[in-house]
């Protein structure tokens, strides 16, 4: 574990809402969609739960829904008093810029920067890295070499996870979100090992993403390295409260927002 | 009564939050594109990076109307960016100059990670922002100033808030802190 001297940067619990026509829905490995409720009375519940952040993802699956997204962003601004972040079918600068003026925080890039990378660099030009967060999708290929997958997981891509981390960092991207799409939905924890050695090859804040169930699973994500802890279906199950998974993490010297 | 709040147009987007916040607070808030005495608190918002907002604030001559309130001591709330315009200068953009009202720089942090994104919790000695955790996403601060009333620390420490005059300016994000921001913004109007 890094041991980083005089810094009180919290380590954050974000909460994913993956949406589809209108609601928050949950799958495993992407696959066998459940649905889990209206996305701002949930993104709320987990504001007053404690969540540190919200992201929505596939929000805007389709062009001629683009407006329907546009709205519930726009509520999502007016309900949440935490940074949000929302991806999925965002292809263009305008795209980014609509989503941004409705009023989310960032938005999330995944299949769009591996299609044109230089995407990244346009956004972070014109509405600074902060406000672009990349989403990767990684898989173990058959010689277990850590590997980028696109179009939501589906399509297995050139890419070396690592070496598009580091691709999407000096682009600028602002932080990155890393899905281990072995570990996705399946309760077996996170891919710690990816994430130490994502964590120390990169400047920019890492998202762990994909495994979680227990607070356990929180606890070794961030003695590995990552800056913060994404998770869905353990919160949307009411498994846990964002509380007690902060609880059990503040117990073992994880600096959290109480 | 209600508060009149006008939030600056910086051209830099995303305002809503902003607004959100301050409706939630009771007061009226609308958009300022020009100079107005219609309101009660001008609110110079935290999106864009220094250059493009120093620049927008210019070509609507906003920049002598916020050296104007500032310096009638009327009430200011500025937030992140907003916070850093009142420098002399910002390293995000060497060539152009801020508000000049206060003497010091705006620095790249040299953060172990970066930009800072996330919650940090505030020093500060003063009744408004003691024991605060509050939301930062910035590449850019300033370290130290002599009108600082908190300050954070992520290995590198950088000025958090300042208070001069009517002004009240947060690096930080009020309108994204959750409880403890709203309580901020409530206190300063």
């Amino acid at each position: 574990m890094s041991i980083i001297i005089n810094s009180e940067l919290k380590s954050r619990i974000i909460v994913c809402l993956d949406i589809a026509n209108g609601r928050v829905v949950k799958g495993v490995n992407f696959e066998n969609i459940k649905d889990m409720g209206e996305p701002i009375e949930l993104a709320c519940q987990y504001e007053q739960q404690g969540a540190d952040e919200i992201v929505f993802l596939d929000i805007t699956a389709t062009q001629e829904k683009r407006s329907a997204a546009l709205n519930m962003v726009n509520k999502v601004a007016e309900n949440l008093s935490i940074p949000f972040t929302v991806g999925g079918g965002l292809n263009n600068l305008s795209d980014v810029n609509q989503y941004l003026n409705a009023g989310a925080d960032k938005v999330a890039l995944n299949t769009a920067a591996i299609k044109s990378p230089e995407l990244i660099n346009q956004i972070a030009d014109s509405f600074g890295s902060q406000s672009l967060c990349v989403a990767v999708d990684s898989k173990k290929d058959s010689n277990g070499v850590d590997t980028v997958f696109s179009n939501g997981a589906r399509e297995v891509t050139r890419l070396q996870t690592l070496n598009w981390l580091q691709e999407v960092e000096s682009r600028g991207a602002g932080e990155i979100l890393l899905t281990s799409i072995d570990r996705d939905g399946t309760n077996s924890g996170f891919d710690n090992e990816l994430l130490s050695r994502a964590s120390k090859n990169n400047r920019v804040q890492l998202i762990a993403s994909g495994g979680a169930s227990t607070p356990s699973h929180f606890l070794t994500a961030f003695q590995a390295g990552a800056d913060a802890v994404l998770a869905a279906g353990m919160f949307h199950r009411k498994e846990y409260e964002v509380s007690e998974v902060k609880a059990y993490l503040s117990k073992n010297s994880i600096n959290i927002r109480k | 009564m209600q508060k009149r709040v006008g939030i600056i147009n910086t051209d830099a987007g995303n305002v809503k939050s902003v607004i959100y916040a301050f409706t939630k607070l009771g007061c009226i808030a609308s958009i300022l594109d020009e100079p107005t005495d219609e309101i009660d608190v001008l609110v110079i918002p935290g999106q864009g990076r220094f250059g493009k907002v120093m620049q927008a604030l210019r070509k609507r001559q906003l920049d002598h109307y916020i050296r104007q309130w500032y310096f009638s001591k009327k009430p200011i709330i500025a937030i992140c960016v907003g916070m850093q315009i009142f420098f002399q200068d910002s390293d995000e953009d060497p060539d152009i100059p801020g508000l000049g009202i206060f003497p010091d720089s705006v620095t790249k942090l040299d953060t172990p990670k970066q930009p800072v994104i996330g919650w940090l919790p505030l020093n500060s000695k003063t009744n408004l922002l003691s024991d605060k955790v509050v939301y930062f996403v910035n590449g850019y601060g300033v370290k130290a100033t002599q009108f600082a009333t908190a300050h954070v620390n992520y290995q590198e420490t950088f000025t958090a808030a300042i208070e001069s005059r009517g002004l009240r300016a947060f690096q930080f994000h009020p309108e994204k802190s959750g409880k403890d921001g709203l309580e901020v913004l409530a206190k300063c109007l």
